[in-house]
Parts: C-alpha cells; sequence; structure tokens
C-alpha cells in the first residue's frame, strides 16, 4: 500500500475516516459565501423568469426591434419619411447635401459591388451612372421603380435591403451623378434622356430648390 | 514496455498470498497503458498546438492557405478543434483515469485486452479524422464534425471498450467507497454517451441510395450524411451536444483528474468531503440546461433562450466549488509552490478554471451575449478554459506522472519551470490580443455616426483592424507550443534513463464482500446518505444518468412537439437538387466556421444584413447551418444582398480583388473542380427519407436533370455578366455553390401566389418527356425571355 502522502498540520481539522490511495479528506464547512451567492442566482434566475416572460409589460424581442427601428428612421429621414414614394420625395432628398450624402453612403454599401466607387460602372455588371444616357429608366419615378422592383437578372429589387426612403436617397445621389462623366466610365448603353428635373441645366438639380 | 498480467489472484499472486491463506488478493497496476495514453497526450498536444498556431497564421495573413482544398481555414479549423480536444485533452483523461481507476479501486483493470482496444481504437478515430477532415468529409456541426462511421467507432470504443472496462473495475474493486474522483468519471462516460448518440442520429446518403436504387453510391456519398434534425431543432440538440461537450469532456474528467493528482502533488488532505458532493450534483444537473446559450437572440424560441441563460449564471457557483476545494487544498502547501513546477501548473489551471467559469455565466446573459456573440470574445475564453484549465491541468499531470511511470527522475525540473512561464505568459498574450479584437469587432459592429447610420457599414472595416491583434495571437500561441516541444524534449530524456525492466509492485488488499449494512434508515437530513451511494456504482451511475437527462429531456420534447415553437412560412420551400449540393459543398468546405447564417433581432444586424431570420426558414436546413462565428459576415440574406452570380465566381477567385484587405482564402480551385451530379440523386433521396417534400424529383433521374438544367442556368447568368463561357462554368462545383448562396434568404420575399407548390422547383420537365440530357436551346429560350425585361 501506498504511504498516507498527506502531511498533518498542527492548525488543520479533524480528518474524516477516508483514504483512497493514501488521498484523505476533511469536511470543512463549505464558505457561506458560496450559499449565498448561489442562493442569489437561484432568486435572479426566477425574477428574470418573472419579469421577462410572465409579465404583461414587459415586450418581447421584436418589440424591442420595432421599437429601435422607428427611433433610427426618425433620426434618419425626419421628414421625408411622410413623402409619398414619387419624385417629391427625390427632391426634397435633393435640398439637403446630408441627404445626397447618406445617398452615397447606401449606394457604396450596397451598389458598388457592380456599379462601383461614384457609379462608373463594371463590365458585364452594372451600368455606367455618370454619363447622360440610360438603358432601363426615362425618369425619376422610374429610377424607383427600377431600385424597388429590380429588372433583369442583374439588377435586383433592392426592396428587402432598403426602405422607401433610402431608395429616394439613392435616386438622389444618383441623379446627382449624371454627367459627371468618370474618367473610368466604361461605354455608354441606352439612349439620351431629357434632364430629370425640367429647367435646371443639366437636370441634375430640380427646379423647385429653395437654398439647396 | 513493460509486459501485461492480468489480474488473476490465483495465477499471479506468490505462493502463500492468495486469499485463502491471508484473506488477501494480490494484483499490479497495468501502468504500460497509462504510458501509452501519456505519451499519446504529448505528441497529439503537439499536433493540435501546431493546427492551431497554422490557422492562427492563416487569420493574420490569408496567403498561409496556400490556394489548396486541403490546407484551407475552413477545413483546418475543426481539425485544429478536434484534435484539441479529442485526442490531446481525450487521451489526457484516459491516462489520468487509467491510472488513478486503477488505485482508487484497489484494482487492475478489469480486461488488458480491453484497455488496448480502446487505446488503439481512439488513437485509429484521431487518425481518421485527421484523414478525413481536411477532405472536407465532415457532418458541419462544430466539435461533432466527423462523419457517420466515425461516430459508429466513437460510439463502440466509448462504450463497448472504455465504459465497459471502466464499469467493470468498479464493480471489481477493493475500496468500499467511490473517492469523488470516481463520480465524475462515471458522470464523464455516462453522459458523452448520451451527448454523441443523441447528436449524432443521422441517414447515410450513400446507404440511403444504395437501398433506393441499388446501385454502388461514390465514395464521397457513401460518407455523406444528414442528420434527422432540421433548423431550430437541430441547433438545439447541436448546443445541447456542444456545450456538455466543454462539460463532460473537459470539465468533468479534468476536476476528477483535479482530485487525484491535486492532493498527491500538494500531500495534503481534500479541503471539504461536503463540498465535493454538493458541487458534484448540482454541476452535472444544472450543466446540462446551458446549451441554449450558444443560440441567444437567433430564431430558437425565447423560453429555450431563457432556460440556457438562468441555469449557466446557477452553474457559477457548482463551478466555483470545485476551485475552492482545489485551491483550499494547497492551505498548508502554498511554500512548496516556489519550487515546486507541478503545483505551479495545478494553482494556475485551477485559477483559470475559476475565470473562465465565472466568465462563461457572464456571456450567457443576453445582453453581454448580444456584443459577445459571433466575435473573437467567445475564441478568447474557450482558450482561457482550454489551454488554461485543460493544458495546464494536463502538463502538471504528465510532469507527476511520467517520472513515476518511467520509473526515474524527470531530467529537469528547471525545464518544467521554463514550460510552466512560456505556457502561462503564452495564454495572458494569447487572450489579452483576442479579448482586445473580440471587443473592438463587436462595438464595430453596433456603431452608428451622428446621422443615425452604421459607422462600419462595410464589414471589412470591422476586420482589418483586428489584424495586428491576431498578429499578437500567433506569438502567444507559439510560446505556448514552444512550451509543449520543451516538455516533449524533457519527457524523451526521462525515458532515456528509465530502467531495463519496468518494476510492477504487487499489491495486496481483501475482496469487497457485500457491503454490510449498519441497520439504519439513511435519509437526506442524517448526513451519510450520500456514504452509502458511494458504496454503489451501478445505483450511483444510474442517479447521474438521471440527472443529466432532466434537462435536456425538459428542452428536446417541447422543441419536438409543439407546432407554435417553429412556425411555419408557406414561401419556404426544399432546397433545389443544385443548391442541396450546393449546400454540400458549404459544408464540407466549413463555411460556417467563418459565416454564420442567422441574423438576430437586433437593429446593428438588421440594418447591416437584412431582416432577421425567422425559425420557419430554415426547417429544411439538415444541418442547420446558423454558425457560431462571423469572421466574415452573415450569409443567411446573401441570396437577397448579393445573388450576383459573376460577382461570386470573381470572389471565390480571388476575394480580395472584389474585397481589398478580405482574409478569406482563395477557392480558385473550386471554379475548375467538376460537380459531381451523379451523387445529387443520392443527397435527394436521403432527404426525401428525412420527410422533405421532393415530389416528383425522386423519381428516375429527375434530380439529376433538375440540377444540369439550373447549373446551365447559373453559367448562362455567369456569362452574360461578362464572365467565362457556359461550357467552362456548367460541371463545376462553383457553380453549385453559387445556385446555393443565390437561394439564401430569399423564400420570406416570396409571393405566395407565385409559388407553385404542387412543383416549387420551377419549371421542371417530368421524367417521361425528358429522357434525353437537357437541350440547351430550349433552356436558353427561356432564358431570353427573362432577360427581354432588360431592354
Amino acid at each position: 500500500m501506498p504511504e498516507d502522502t498527506n502531511t498533518k498540520l498542527p492548525t488543520d481539522p479533524e480528518l474524516l475516516d477516508h483514504n483512497y490511495d493514501g488521498i484523505q479528506e476533511f469536511d470543512n464547512p463549505t464558505p457561506s459565501w458560496w450559499h449565498v451567492i448561489f442562493a442569489g442566482t437561484m432568486i435572479f434566475s426566477l425574477m428574470y423568469i418573472a419579469v421577462m416572460h410572465l409579465s404583461p409589460i414587459t415586450k418581447t424581442r421584436y418589440e424591442k426591434l420595432t421599437k429601435t427601428e422607428e427611433a433610427a428612421l426618425e433620426k434618419q429621414f425626419g421628414e421625408l419619411r411622410n413623402l409619398p414614394f414619387d419624385e417629391t420625395k427625390v427632391a426634397k432628398a435633393l435640398e439637403n447635401e446630408q441627404w445626397v450624402g447618406m445617398g452615397e453612403a447606401i449606394f457604396q454599401e450596397r451598389c458598388v459591388l457592380c456599379h462601383d466607387v461614384g457609379g462608373p460602372g463594371k463590365a458585364g455588371l452594372g451600368l455606367n451612372l455618370t454619363d447622360n444616357v440610360y438603358k432601363n429608366i426615362t425618369s425619376v419615378q422610374e429610377i424607383l421603380t427600377v431600385l424597388d422592383e429590380g429588372i433583369g437578372v442583374a439588377m435586383p429589387s433592392q426592396r428587402a435591403n432598403l426602405n422607401q426612403t433610402e431608395m429616394a436617397l439613392v435616386t438622389a445621389y444618383v441623379v446627382t451623378l449624371r454627367d459627371t462623366n468618370h474618367p473610368n466610365g466604361i461605354a455608354p448603353e441606352g439612349v439620351e434622356i431629357p434632364p430629370f428635373f425640367e429647367g435646371s441645366a443639366s437636370g441634375a438639380e430640380p427646379e423647385m430648390t429653395p437654398g439647396g | 514496455m513493460a509486459s501485461s498480467t492480468h489480474d488473476s489472484p490465483a495465477a499471479t499472486a506468490p505462493a502463500g498470498s492468495g486469499p485463502g491463506a491471508t484473506g488477501l488478493e494480490s494484483f499490479r497496476y497495468d501502468d504500460a497503458i497509462v504510458r501509452l495514453f501519456a505519451w499519446a497526450t504529448v505528441i497529439w498536444g503537439i499536433v493540435a498546438f501546431l493546427a492551431g498556431v497554422f490557422i492562427a497564421i492563416q487569420m493574420a495573413f490569408p496567403a498561409a492557405n496556400l490556394g489548396l482544398p486541403f490546407t484551407s481555414f475552413g477545413r483546418l479549423r475543426p481539425l485544429h478543434t478536434n484534435a484539441a480536444i479529442f485526442a490531446f485533452a481525450g487521451n489526457s483523461i484516459f491516462a489520468a483515469i487509467y491510472y488513478s481507476t486503477q488505485r482508487l479501486c484497489k484494482a487492475r483493470m478489469w480486461s488488458d485486452k480491453l484497455s488496448r482496444l480502446h487505446f488503439w481504437g481512439w488513437q485509429a478515430i484521431i487518425v481518421s479524422a485527421a484523414l478525413t477532415l481536411p477532405l472536407g468529409i465532415t457532418q458541419g456541426k462544430e466539435y461533432a464534425e466527423l462523419e457517420w462511421p466515425i461516430d459508429l467507432a466513437i460510439a463502440v470504443v466509448w462504450v463497448g471498450f472504455f465504459g465497459v472496462n471502466f464499469f467493470m473495475t468498479l464493480i471489481n474493486r477493493r475500496e468500499r467507497h467511490m473517492y469523488v474522483a470516481l463520480w465524475f468519471y462515471i458522470a464523464t462516460i455516462v453522459t458523452v454517451a448520451m451527448l454523441h448518440v443523441f447528436n449524432n442520429i443521422w441517414v447515410p446518403a450513400g446507404i440511403a441510395h444504395l437501398i433506393k436504387n441499388g446501385e454502388m453510391p461514390s465514395p464521397e456519398l457513401m460518407m455523406k450524411s444528414y442528420p434527422v434534425y432540421a433548423g431550430v431543432q437541430d441547433a438545439l440538440m447541436q448546443w445541447w451536444y456542444g456545450h456538455n461537450a466543454v462539460a463532460f469532456f473537459l470539465t468533468t474528467p479534468f476536476l476528477g483528474l483535479m482530485y487525484y493528482f491535486l492532493p498527491k502533488a500538494a500531500e495534503r488532505p481534500v479541503f471539504s468531503y461536503k463540498l465535493s458532493i454538493i458541487h458534484f450534483w448540482s454541476l452535472v444537473f444544472i450543466y446540462i440546461w446551458a446549451g441554449p446559450h450558444h443560440l441567444h437572440y437567433t430564431a430558437l424560441p425565447d423560453w429555450a433562450s431563457t432556460l440556457g441563460m438562468v441555469f449557466s449564471v446557477m452553474l457559477w457557483m457548482p463551478s466555483w466549488g470545485g476551485m475552492i476545494n482545489g485551491l483550499l487544498t494547497l492551505r498548508g502547501a502554498w511554500h512548496k509552490l516556489a519550487a515546486d513546477p507541478i503545483l505551479k501548473f495545478f494553482v494556475v489551471g485551477v485559477t483559470f478554471y475559476g475565470m473562465s467559469t465565472f466568465e462563461g455565466p457572464m456571456l450567457s446573459i443576453k445582453l453581454v451575449n448580444q456584443l459577445s456573440h459571433y466575435t473573437d470574445w467567445t475564441i478568447a475564453h474557450v482558450h482561457s478554459g482550454a489551454l488554461g484549465w485543460n493544458g495546464l491541468m494536463t502538463f502538471g499531470m504528465l510532469y507527476w506522472l511520467m517520472p513515476r511511470l518511467c520509473q526515474t527522475e524527470l531530467h529537469s525540473k528547471k525545464l518544467a519551470t521554463l514550460h510552466f512561464w512560456l505556457a502561462t505568459l503564452g495564454i495572458a498574450v494569447y487572450i489579452l490580443s483576442i479579448y482586445g479584437a473580440g471587443i473592438t469587432q463587436g462595438l464595430m459592429w453596433r456603431a452608428f455616426d451622428e446621422t443615425g447610420r452604421l459607422a462600419y457599414p462595410s464589414f471589412i472595416e470591422t476586420v482589418v483592424v483586428l489584424l495586428p491583434m491576431y498578429w499578437i495571437r500567433v506569438i502567444g500561441g507559439t510560446m505556448f507550443m514552444v512550451g509543449a516541444l520543451i516538455m516533449l524534449y524533457n519527457f524523451v530524456q526521462t525515458w532515456r534513463s528509465r530502467p531495463d525492466q519496468y518494476d510492477e509492485p504487487i499489491h495486496q488488499a481483501p475482496p469487497l464482500r457485500a457491503p454490510k449494512e449498519d441497520g439504519k434508515k439513511h435519509t437526506l437530513m442524517s448526513g451519510d446518505w450520500h456514504r452509502a451511494w458511494e458504496r454503489r456504482p451501478v445505483k450511483f451511475s444510474v442517479f447521474v444518468l438521471i440527472g443529466v437527462a432532466i434537462g435536456g429531456i425538459v428542452e428536446a420534447i417541447p422543441m419536438f412537439l409543439v407546432k407554435s415553437n417553429i412556425p411555419t412560412i408557406a414561401t419556404v420551400t426544399p432546397y433545389t437538387p443544385l443548391e442541396l449540393a450546393g449546400r454540400d459543398i458549404y459544408i464540407a468546405e466549413g463555411c460556417y466556421n467563418c459565416h454564420s447564417q442567422m441574423i438576430r433581432p437586433l437593429y446593428a444586424e438588421t440594418v447591416r444584413y437584412g431582416d432577421y431570420s425567422k425559425p420557419g426558414e430554415s426547417i429544411y436546413d439538415h444541418p442547420f447551418q446558423w454558425g457560431s462565428r462571423r469572421i466574415g459576415p452573415d450569409l443567411a440574406r446573401e441570396g437577397v444582398t448579393n445573388p450576383n452570380a459573376f460577382w461570386h465566381w470573381q470572389h471565390f477567385e480571388n476575394p480580395t480583388l472584389i474585397t481589398p484587405g478580405s482574409i478569406m482564402p482563395s477557392y480558385a480551385w473550386m471554379l475548375t473542380s467538376p460537380l459531381n451530379f451523379n451523387d445529387i440523386k443520392g443527397r435527394v433521396d436521403a432527404m426525401a427519407m428525412l420527410g422533405v417534400p421532393y415530389g416528383p424529383l425522386v423519381e428516375g433521374d429527375n434530380a439529376i436533370l433538375h440540377a444540369r438544367e439550373q447549373a446551365y442556368k447559373v453559367a448562362l447568368e455567369i456569362e452574360t455578366q461578362g464572365g467565362p463561357a457556359i461550357a467552362e462554368t456548367q460541371e463545376t462545383k462553383a457553380v453549385a455553390l453559387i445556385a446555393y448562396l443565390q437561394r439564401l434568404g430569399t423564400d420570406l420575399y416570396k409571393d405566395p401566389d407565385e409559388v407553385d407548390f404542387e412543383d416549387p422547383f420551377g419549371g421542371f420537365i417530368p421524367a417521361t418527356t425528358s429522357t434525353d440530357p437537357i437541350d440547351p436551346d430550349a433552356a436558353a429560350t427561356e432564358q431570353t425571355e427573362v432577360s427581354r425585361a432588360d431592354d
């Protein structure tokens, strides 16, 4: 048999009558803080279930999401949100540089894969948006429709990616791209169309612009 | 190696010492088997660390993927995790169990033959894992990647060889009571068997194909299987397994190891028997519930998520019971710490256990998990557990064990101390850098600018900032590995000074007769009820089984029986045959190691990735592919946000060209690798067997024909967009994978009026009219109609 390997110190409590291959055991009480915290975690758990699942006033994670989304949209788009999904919304967006900038940011997130940064297009993937000829659209309204519904296999509907205000903001940015003639622009496709907003020189600026 | 002798008193006991003469039985311990497991631990440990350092370099320097299929991160990451868990930690616990069980039972292992079958069987499983995982043969469920034939081998080796041998040794023991280390071993063996079996119920596609068609499947199809669970249910089962692999493979056996080797090394009695009882039972009962905390804010119903969270919180003190018993056992031995590297390993190992079992409950709180989930925080957490607790405890045990097994002195205590410092500092460097990476990325994902838009809308911005931290991780991991190499050298030198012949001392003990009943009724309050249980290994094991079964049953049964947990969505239809083949490529390449497919209902996610994922969307996902880490962006709505075929084609070829700074490896080989269309039939048959409604596609070669037609369409799309000609693309694996990616997340946006539920696989021609190969002209005509809309 192996020797008891345990050393006995004068301060040690009584050993139990246990000996396994020389290993002995004390029977010290579990520290009281251990019991307190253990009980605390149980009470916390019961309270958590009561508050999060049994209380009628607690919102579900989906209700919370809707609320956050609502607040975020209000913060981002403000008055723009309530305008109808047509040219007026785009015209309003064009009044404010910050909104056009937001349109550019959305373009960077969602459109540059095919249309490239600044809109020169990529051969086989996306059209050049910086010239004055267009293949699929003839008006601002139709840009919105293409974004909303998609067209052909190459240009998918953005309905699942963007809300209507975001589509209007991208449209506003795309309107400003007209005639910027990006140096890397790919060959033009389509036909020349009238200015987006009548009366403005390039067609890029809406007529009703009061200050922006 | 010394010859092994059977534990048969009549045959081996010296004359005059048999039971008849003195009432004592003589026996020898089988240390040869412990030597085998100990060496296997050292060797596989180094392999696991090497694989870890290699894939850590790949994260910082993607060219280290080498452009080869079998050296890409997605295939090697499972190799690293499996090697660390099942090869390194596995052999370590077997060494601990085979050494300590014999001594705690005063009995040789019941069968030397089973011991050897266990050892060689387990090594064969490891080798087959090392061969199959780089080949992309995987079930695609984390830490349960090994395919079905290996699953069967694991069940046989674990239950049939290891389990039987262990329990028969318990039954034939000569020590009346079972010491606490044995309780933890029992919990390990019983629970791992339960987890492994229930998480690995599958239909092998090759066998399904053979039965249905009487044709021999290809070897690739033969190895392939699909779990019977799908989507939410599969996720629940997988993380019930995954979390409890941590609990019952990396925690309970290591607590058993601690309870034997720590008091031995410290030469001090265990602090508290009472605490052992209370923390053992509370730990095994509570742990099993904790799995759903891996699925917070996913499509898993909230009630299950809450159960996972609250039980994880309640697990804090049961876990710390083990830490307290370990650390307080060292009272009166602290002065030895300065001189003894073994105690250093144990003290820091137990401390890491305490840290990670505080961090675990904290991470399981939903609000914390919102930030930490999908980030490197989880990676840091598991490495503080795996390197700190499992690694250091194993090293401490090995330094105690090796000189005893080799029956000589340790070659160098100095080198052992050096190993300790390298390992400890290596872990610190590793986890601190990766905590930094995790928290940085988590905060960047949810950051908004002053206009209320995402501050880092393109995912790559949140990746490139991590690279310095990834390099620091490489340094930490390398330090840890160098420490292990020093240990190998130290052990080889120790082994070289072994005696010519190992001494096998004969031990004597009286046999165990029927337990003496003291006539007292044991009640819960009398205090000695547990003492009675310790005399009854079978009863004890049954109680453990009941304890660990409850949590799983309460969480799983409603998920399978109550329909409202997974509301169905009318427009969700099965994957087409080609998409299914593409999905299997996605799984084989281990895409799930870097990409999640689960958008949480949090604004920062819905605004980045699209509408949150619904439970009904993954009902045909055998297995689910929700993922656990976003090294790359979430792909749950990839088909909606980025359906462009040629984009994906180019992206596979060279990700950095499309996304500068991308750390995704190139999959250029996939653009030329041919897809096995004939296998698709077997894949569809197996899915149909699992209840996926494939309708007419299971007839004849319809699945293959349908797949070819869709492959042609995708190839045409690539060509139209300026990519290579149809003939170059339509037979490739890339086309199948693109078809799958184009499908992801799209079902939710379909108009129910436009989905033909009789034939959801659009444009399918019944078998009777299309026994000829697909007519490219016919398909082209159809395509023209679609593209007319462009004009």
